[in-house]
This record gives structure tokens, C-alpha cells and sequence, in this order.
């Protein structure tokens, strides 16, 4: 039996190799869990796409590789009114799509048209814009409702900025489908240096070397992966198992414990570099003993952060500082890293009236985060102490949501761990969604019903404040005022962790695409 | 499910096309109250679907876009009668995860997992049975035992530790067999025929696409195999050697015919029935078996679709998964039940 399987085995890898049109060795292999849902630009609103989204689509600006400086993409420069509403931008010539048609001003106007037509997912970063269009073939022209000081970071994110081929669009065009949603969900038609050849459900994206690639060709880049394929593997202890094969060059997915089986192995390279995603504990600032700033701060004061750290996470994450990510522009360093601190929890419940705790609060976490669920057990045993019951309740996102999204605060649970990924490199898309009290449920993510007329006000002053300086200066001191009345206990940015062969050359890790690769810089090396 | 007349006749051609009929009858009316059970439920379940599918930064108005594009702003009366009326006509509506029609989404899933599914029937059942009558032939000798041994281990591991087992052994330390997908990636697939990479590239020619397809089933198929083969094996062996004991075995034994003719003319299509039974309800435990195993081998079926759906609250995507699923129950039920009367003619439907 094993000689004829053996038999079987060379028999058919022998065939497997004769018939392959581009080698392996030209051939990058990315395993991967997530798969995308849609591959709409102007729909999909999700890590998952990043990394096709990153190669076959191009902004007008992007982020700098390594960097949260946004660079020209398409653009080749831009200039913006003194008013900070109307911004204009001259594109590169010469651009073409993978369908062959020019990639023009008109372009640019159909691809912003479209994704604010459709209204869905990405569409709410471009509501502030009035209108878009073409000045002439290589100037386009946003005129915007108001200043818009992050518009360029926006226009830097992955989400709804590709410009899409609007010959490719109208080809697939419906009368009840005008934007081409169905087709472009699972087709691709951009100017990135790899064009989209095949998705196949479940199992993989093949993308290939876009040959007319407009930035410097490919004659004398250290490029020479011809073909991508990106692996849809469910399973993260698989996905070593092919990374240590060599089956597959990166694995995006390797569980912490495989990490450390993996480190120090011969020909495996592992990147791990500190994300901006963060997860907090949020409160509900509105009912229940919770509504009380020092329950709340006593709360703060009660968690073991560094072993939350320490064993919790295994290392594998970085302690927040206030209520943005660390690393953005105007985030403010100078606030404290809460500690543990059993005695200044007891102080402030003794005021607060509850001398010995003696209530009940329920803690709620989606289904799949087991980090924190064992931060609630960690809290949970720390609670115990002050004499208060902390109850977790585990649920699944939708009904997670239909708990935190209603607008009466008495049915919203007194903790909430959730997490928050920017959209863009700037820390009003931390404060604003979630801190502002026009964000109350059901609009928006101010979940725990906090409310400060002076965050409000500081706020909605940054939102339109177009000097650089004076806007920092305003958003420190929002973040100073969120982190004294305390609507959330600012937990950790988890790192993110990437294991590739040691033949993968030119990875440069992206703070704001995290899941992505410039793969134009890259290459191999077998 | 069968009631045995005392005849030996083949059954009436019209009853058996009343039975067929009748039978047919229940399984629309199973699958109108399965469509019934599952849409109220979906509805029911705390959750927006409307919410999901906009996406979390969604502001309240582009929430309520997607619920009036959907039709879930109607009343539920009204949202089943539309429901019914698409599905009558095969549409099983647009995702509201994937915002494709569900019909597409489903013909990318449900295939690979029809296409593991039936070859690990196939290997459970051709293999199954087989050794099921050598360890009845062979009873309480060294092969037996050893079968029995073969049995008691497929039917105590579950499926997942299984799996891990063969993908360590056969992928990791020996490298004779792949991981992940339906095929090689550097292979184009099959030409679409039937959409099984097996039968399409076999009836094809492509003849490098069925050894990659071979190559990539095998580990998953005999994973999901095993505990299936394994009960059956035991069902044919206790099955056989009780025909084998009576009467008329021993009256054809007396006759002169031959041990073989013996076993495969008369004990077995005798012992036939209950080893159908047993396997119409492995197929249906290979349902549940699946999902894992799709896990394991990232394998593109259904499995992991259905729980995206369900935990993204895809209403439509849910309900045709169900509707697919409990399709194929019946399906399998129905052929199993007809097939008794192909085995035993002596079987009458009433």
C-alpha cells in the first residue's frame, strides 16, 4: 500500500512540475485565512482585501512604505486652497489600466462618483466631499462641503480609493446593477503592478506581473516575482506546516505558540512589528455603577497590566497610552500608562460608595477573541478583591452589536471589550467615531454614552482646523480629557506577526495596510 | 420507512410510482417547512443584518439603504412571500455579505463539498463493505481482529485528530500528498462540466488536472472516510454472518454452489438492508463531519461559507445553505429507501 501511494505520489508531482507555465521560483505564495468577502473597491471594507487591494489598485497618494507619510501615487503632485475646501491634483501621464484604456482625470471623477454613489462601507470618509471632476486629462479637481485636514490621509487609505477602470465598469453594467457591483465583487481592473487573473472561491488569488506597469517598468527592478498567488488556508497550524515546507513563502497567520516553535528554524525569517489596532474596555458612562467616573477609574486601577502583557498576550502586544494609537501624528505622549493599583480602587469605590464593591457588572466580548476573553478572567480575578462580580458573556458580532447599539444606555452591558483598527494615520478617526456624543448609539461608536461638552467642543473645532499645530494642540488635549474622566480602560495594540522563508527580500512592514505587501520593491531569492 | 410484504414478486410498477410520488410529497413539504423554520428564525435571532452588511462604520441612513435594497423594512409576511417567490424561480437572493447572488456563491462551495463528500461515500461504502465480509469470512482470525481493531480506532478518533494525524504523517514527514485546495494553483483547473475537478477533468482528458485532483482529495476523503467505513465494515460483518447462519444459506451450501456464490448471490443481497440504512445515515453524518475537515485541509466547501454566514448574520446566505443541505438529507433518504426495493424485491411500498 505505501509503495503504490509512494508511486502515486512521484508519479504525480513529477507531472505537476512538467506543466507549469511560470516557475516557483518566480512565484510568490502567500497563506492567508482571511479571504475577502467582495473584491469591490467600493464596497469592500475589510483587512482581508488589503492585500490584493495594495498591488492591483492605485491611489492618487499612498503611504510611504515603512511609514505613515503619504507619498504621490498616481499624483505626481497636488495643491490645496488657503479655505482648505477645494484641493487639486495633477496625475502622472502615461497611466494605463490592466484593460489597456488610460487612467485619466475622468477616471479619477468615475471611480469617487461610483463609491459614493453606492453609499456603502468605505463611503462615509467621503461624505464632507461636495463634488469631484476633471479640470482637464491629468487635473482633478475635490471640492469639498468643508476643511477636511485629514483629506490626504483619506485619500492614503486602502478602503474605497483604488481608481477602477471605468471602461471595465461600464462593459459590466446593468440597468439594475449601473456601478457593476456583481461583476467587480469578484473581478479586479486597476493600474497596479500586478493585474488580476482568477479567484477561486475558497481557495485562491492568482495575480500576475502587469507588463504596461507605467512607474518604471520592469527593466532594472530587483523584482522578478512574475505571479502572486495568494492561499486561502483556514487553519494557522497548516499554515506552518507549508510555510516549513516551503509550499507557501509568507503565512500571515501563525498562532503564538507555532511563533515560537518557528523561531530560530533555519530559512525562516519572522517579522513582528507593533500594530495600531487597540483594544479597549469600554464602559457604559450612562447607567449602572459604571456611570460613576471613580467606579470606573477604580476599575482602571484594579487591572494587572503588565501581566496582561506579560501572559495574557505573551509579549506578543504593547501597552496603550490614552485612548489613540501610538505612533500617529498628535498623539499625545505625555499621558500616564495606567498601573495596577489595589489600594487607589479600593480609595476611589469607598468614595464612589461602595466601600466593599458588592454589585454585579457584566462583561461582553465577541465570540473569536480569546485575548479578551482571558482579559475579562484576569479583570474578573482582580474584582474579586474589591468585592465586585464580574459576569463575561461571550457573543457572537451581530448580536454583540444589537446589544451595544441601542440607544436606551440601560440595556447597554457595563463593560465591552472591543477593538478599533484606523482607517487612516490620524487619531480623529480614533476620537471622533468614539468619544463625540453625536456618536451615541444607534448612529455611531461612542458605545458607553460618554459625553464631555468640552471633548465635543475641541472636536468639532479640530474637524475643520487646518493648521497643523494648532489642530494637534487641540487633539492632545481631547485625548488628556478622555483619559481623566476615564469612559474606557486602554488596553493594548497587538503586534502583528508575519513568518516568510528567508528568500522573501524587500518585506517592508506598513503601519497603516498592515496586511499588505509593495510587492513592486520585492523579490526572491532561491 | 418500509413495510416487508410476504410476496416474492417485484413490487407493482404503479405502486411503486405512488410510493415515489407520495414521497416526493413529503420531501417539498419538509423542505416548505424547513424554508418556514429557518427564515423565522434567522429573523428572529438578535442581530441587524441590515447593520452587518452596511459595515461597522455605516452611518443610521446608509443602514437603512441596504435594509429597503434588501426588502428586510417590510413586514416578515411579506419579506417570506418574496422570499418563496425568488426561490420558486431558483433565486435565492444577493448575499448580504458578499453582495453577490447567493446562487453563485453557492455553486462555488457547495460543489467541492458534494465532490468530497460523494468520494468519501464512495471509499467508505466500496471499501467498507468489503472488508465488512472478509471479517465475516475470516471471523475470529488474525484479519478480523485486526480489522476490528482498524474499526474501533476509526470509530473513537474524532475526526479533526484524524485528520491532523494523516496531514503530519502524509504531508509533513513523508510529502506524498498536499494541503489546501482542490488542485495544484500552478494548474488551471478542470474545464467546467459538472464542476466535480474529478469527473470534469477525467471526461476532458486533462489528465494533469485529475492526478492534481486525486492528489488533493485524498487526504481530506479518507479522513472523513474513516469513521463512516469503519461503522459500516462492522454493520456488513455482524449482517453477514447472520444470513449466514440461517437456512437457506445452509440449503444452498447443500446444494453443491460454491462458498462464493454462496456469499455474493444469496447471504449478501440479503444482508443488504441494513448496511443501506447504516450508510444513508453515515451520509448524513458526513454532513456534519465535513465542516472540519473543510477546516483541517482548507478545503473551499461549504462548511466554512455556512459559518461566515451565520456568524455575519447572512440571512439569505443561511437560508440556502440550509435549504441545500436538508435537499441533500432528503435526497439521500429518498434514494436509500428505493434502493431497498431494488436490493429485496420482496419490499412493498404501500
Amino acid at each position: 500500500m505505501k509503495w503504490t501511494l509512494l508511486i502515486f505520489g512521484l508519479v504525480s508531482v513529477g507531472l505537476l512540475a512538467l506543466g507549469q507555465e511560470i516557475p516557483r521560483e518566480r512565484t510568490l505564495i502567500i497563506a492567508t485565512g482571511l479571504q475577502p468577502s467582495t473584491l469591490d473597491i467600493g464596497v469592500g471594507y475589510e483587512a482581508a482585501a488589503i492585500n490584493v487591494n495594495l498591488v492591483v489598485y492605485e491611489r492618487l497618494v499612498r503611504y510611504k512604505p515603512g511609514t505613515i507619510e503619504v507619498e504621490p501615487e498616481l499624483a505626481r503632485s497636488w495643491t490645496v486652497s488657503d479655505d482648505g475646501k477645494i484641493w487639486t491634483f495633477v496625475l502622472h501621464p502615461g497611466i494605463v489600466f490592466h484593460d489597456g484604456t488610460p487612467c485619466d482625470a475622468a477616471a479619477v471623477v468615475f471611480s469617487f462618483q461610483r463609491v459614493i454613489a453606492i453609499n456603502l462601507g468605505p463611503a462615509w470618509m467621503f461624505e464632507p466631499i461636495e463634488k469631484v471632476e476633471a479640470v482637464d486629462e491629468l487635473n482633478v479637481r475635490f471640492t469639498l462641503k468643508r476643511p477636511y485636514p485629514e483629506f490626504l490621509q483619506v485619500l492614503a487609505n486602502i478602503f474605497g480609493t483604488g481608481i477602477v477602470s471605468p471602461a471595465a465598469v461600464k462593459a459590466h453594467a446593468t440597468t439594475d446593477d449601473p456601478w457593476a457591483q456583481e461583476w467587480l465583487s469578484s473581478h479586479m481592473v486597476g493600474t497596479g503592478p500586478y493585474e488580476f487573473v482568477e479567484w477561486v472561491k475558497g481557495q485562491h488569488i492568482i495575480l500576475r506581473r502587469f507588463a504596461n506597469y507605467w512607474r518604471r517598468g520592469w527593466e532594472g527592478v530587483k523584482n522578478n516575482v512574475e505571479q502572486v498567488i495568494i492561499r486561502y488556508i483556514t487553519e494557522p497550524a497548516v499554515q506552518r506546516l507549508l510555510l516549513e515546507r516551503g509550499d507557501v513563502d509568507i503565512a500571515m497567520d501563525i498562532s503564538v505558540d507555532d511563533w515560537e516553535l518557528l523561531r530560530g528554524q533555519p530559512g525562516i525569517v519572522l517579522v513582528e512589528e507593533p500594530s495600531m489596532h487597540a483594544t479597549y474596555l469600554r464602559f457604559n458612562c450612562a447607567a449602572g455603577p459604571t456611570a460613576d467616573v471613580r467606579v470606573r477609574k477604580a476599575i482602571r486601577a484594579a487591572l494587572d497590566y503588565a501581566g496582561m502583557i506579560q501572559y495574557v498576550l505573551r509579549g506578543h502586544a504593547i501597552q496603550m497610552q490614552g485612548p489613540a494609537a501610538l505612533g500617529l501624528p498628535c498623539h499625545n505622549d505625555e499621558l500616564p500608562l495606567p498601573k495596577q493599583d489595589l489600594e487607589l480602587a479600593r480609595k476611589l469605590l469607598a468614595e464612589a460608595g461602595y466601600p466593599n464593591g458588592g454589585f454585579t457588572l457584566e462583561y461582553v466580548y465577541e465570540s473569536g477573541h480569546e485575548d479578551r476573553r482571558r482579559v475579562g478572567e484576569l479583570l474578573q480575578a482582580a474584582l474579586i478583591e474589591l468585592g465586585i462580580n464580574l459576569q463575561i458573556i461571550e457573543l457572537p458580532w451581530p448580536d454583540l452589536w444589537e446589544r451595544v447599539s441601542a440607544a436606551d444606555p440601560e440595556q447597554t452591558p457595563a463593560i465591552v471589550a472591543n477593538g478599533w483598527w484606523p482607517d487612516y494615520a490620524d487619531v480623529i478617526n480614533f476620537l471622533y467615531p468614539m468619544y463625540h456624543s453625536s456618536q451615541w448609539p444607534p448612529v455611531a461608536f461612542n458605545i458607553g454614552f460618554y459625553k464631555n461638552a468640552e471633548v465635543d467642543r475641541l472636536l468639532d473645532q479640530a474637524l475643520v482646523e487646518t493648521d497643523h499645530a494648532v489642530r494637534c494642540q487641540l487633539l492632545k488635549r481631547v485625548q488628556a480629557l478622555i483619559y481623566e474622566d476615564c469612559p474606557d480602560i486602554d488596553l493594548y495594540h497587538l503586534t502583528t506577526r508575519i513568518a516568510m522563508r528567508d528568500w522573501v527580500k524587500g518585506y517592508v512592514y506598513s503601519p497603516i495596510y498592515t496586511e499588505g505587501f509593495f510587492l513592486y520593491d520585492m523579490w526572491l531569492e532561491k | 420507512m418500509r413495510e416487508e410484504g410476504e410476496g416474492i414478486q417485484s413490487p407493482p410498477l404503479l405502486t411503486m410510482w405512488a410510493y415515489l410520488v407520495r414521497r416526493l410529497g413529503y420531501t417539498i413539504f419538509t423542505l416548505w417547512g424547513l424554508t418556514l423554520i429557518t427564515f423565522v428564525l434567522t429573523r428572529v435571532v438578535p442581530g441587524d443584518p441590515a447593520r452587518v452588511a452596511a459595515g461597522p462604520q455605516a452611518r443610521q441612513e446608509q443602514v437603512e439603504q441596504v435594509r429597503r435594497m434588501y426588502g428586510l423594512d417590510k413586514p416578515l409576511w411579506i419579506q417570506y412571500g418574496i422570499y418563496m417567490q425568488n426561490l420558486l424561480r431558483g433565486d435565492f437572493g444577493k448575499s448580504l455579505w458578499s453582495k453577490r447572488p447567493v446562487v453563485e456563491d453557492l455553486r462555488a462551495y457547495f460543489i467541492p463539498t458534494l465532490e468530497l463528500g460523494l468520494t468519501a461515500g464512495f471509499v467508505f461504502f466500496f471499501l467498507g463493505v468489503p472488508l465488512g465480509i472478509l471479517s465475516a469470512i475470516y471471523r475470529n482470525t488474525f484479519l478480523d481482529h485486526f480489522l476490528r481493531l482498524f474499526s474501533l480506532i476509526g470509530v473513537s478518533f474524532p475526526v479533526f485528530i484524524f485528520g491532523l494525524v494523516l496531514l503530519l504523517v502524509f504531508y509533513k514527514l513523508l510529502g506524498w500528498f498536499p494541503v489546501g485546495g482542490r488542485i495544484d494553483p500552478f494548474i488551471s483547473a478542470p474545464k467546467h462540466l459538472t464542476g466535480f475537478y474529478l469527473i470534469d477533468s477525467f471526461v476532458t482528458g486533462n489528465w494533469r488536472a485529475l492526478v492534481s485532483s486525486l492528489h488533493h482529495i485524498f487526504l481530506p476523503a479518507a479522513t472523513l472516510a474513516y469513521g463512516s467505513l469503519a461503522v459500516v465494515s462492522r454493520m456488513t460483518r455482524a449482517s453477514v454472518l447472520e444470513v449466514l447462519s440461517l437456512d437457506y444459506v445452509c440449503t444452498a451450501r447443500a446444494k453443491g454452489l460454491s462458498e462464493r456464490a454462496v456469499l455474493l448471490k444469496h447471504a449478501l443481497r440479503n444482508a443488504m438492508i441494513p448496511i443501506l440504512t447504516i450508510t444513508g445515515l453515515q451520509i448524513g453524518s458526513l454532513l456534519g463531519g465535513v465542516l472540519l475537515v473543510e477546516i483541517i485541509f482548507s478545503w473551499p466547501g461549504l462548511g466554512t461559507y455556512a459559518y461566515t454566514a451565520v456568524t455575519v448574520l447572512d440571512v439569505n446566505a443561511i437560508m440556502a445553505v440550509t435549504l441545500t443541505t436538508g435537499l441533500l438529507y432528503t435526497g439521500v433518504n429518498l434514494l436509500v429507501d428505493l434502493l431497498y426495493a431494488v436490493v429485496d424485491p420482496r419490499i412493498r411500498y404501500q
